[in-house]
């Protein structure tokens, strides 16, 4: 298990191939991108900041939990800062366990949980020349306003 | 004493005086010294806390030399 804030590029096969190994028939991976529309507002880049220190405890914490109640600690979890353009991956959540319905739960958790808790921001940039806060994110992702918890998530038949 | 842009943080000053819990702190009351603030009018009427980079309530104590952050909403992903 490994949670990480970076500065960098997030390398996707790498995190791909740190987690993955022979006792692993399933590896899901989510990733978070720089879209280039925001509640109709064209955006040009996204300019995410972070309480850090706090920012990897939660993280970390996000990840004992997954653990503790997914039983996935093939994890990996990246969040990167800094000044990213349309189409950058701003965050990367890559779990592998033996079986498929584990990792789902896990991936899923993992990103809900991390837009829930963890001290990130950002700052939109519009192709306009304005700059916005995001407001908080509340849903799940899917236009309702749902949320995923360890005790709600889904329980697919493993392979 | 503490910034509160919600993109920084700080610790307490030494000569605080520091009330026995966050809600006794002047950090707590919102119609108080956050708001006028940079960034203040930004924050919701009872933003998140965190002591220590953890999370806090209101009846957390404090016992001076504490790391206390104002979190604005988060919108990480």
């Amino acid at each position: 298990m490994r949670v990480a804030l970076v500065d960098r590029e997030i390398d996707v096969a790498g995190l791909i191939a740190e987690v993955s190994d022979h006792t692993c028939g399933a590896a899901t991976v989510f990733l978070g991108c720089v879209r280039d529309l925001n509640d109709g507002r064209a955006v040009n880049a996204i300019e995410y900041s972070a309480y850090r220190a706090m920012a990897e405890r939660e993280m970390t914490a996000i990840a004992t939990e997954i653990g503790d109640t997914f039983g996935v600690t093939r994890l990996v979890i990246e969040h990167r800062l800094g000044t990213l353009g349309l189409g950058d991956v701003s965050v990367a959540v890559v779990a592998a366990h033996p079986h498929r319905a584990p990792a789902l739960d896990a991936n899923r958790y993992a990103i809900e949980q991390l837009k829930r808790r963890v001290p990130i921001w950002k700052l939109e940039h519009y192709v306009d020349g304005t700059r916005e806060w995001v407001a908080a994110t509340t849903g799940s992702g899917n236009g309702d306003q749902g949320t995923v918890t360890a005790n709600d998530a889904s329980s697919a038949v493993s392979p | 004493m503490a910034k509160v842009s919600g993109l920084s943080h700080d610790r307490f000053s030494p000569g605080l005086q520091l009330a026995p819990s966050l809600a006794h702190c002047a950090l707590a009351h919102p119609s108080r010294p956050i708001h006028p603030m940079p960034g203040g009018n930004r924050l919701p009427p009872r933003p998140l806390v965190a002591i220590n980079q953890e999370y806090a309530t209101l009846q957390s104590e404090l016992h001076g030399g504490e790391e206390v952050a104002v979190i604005p909403p988060v919108a990480g992903g």
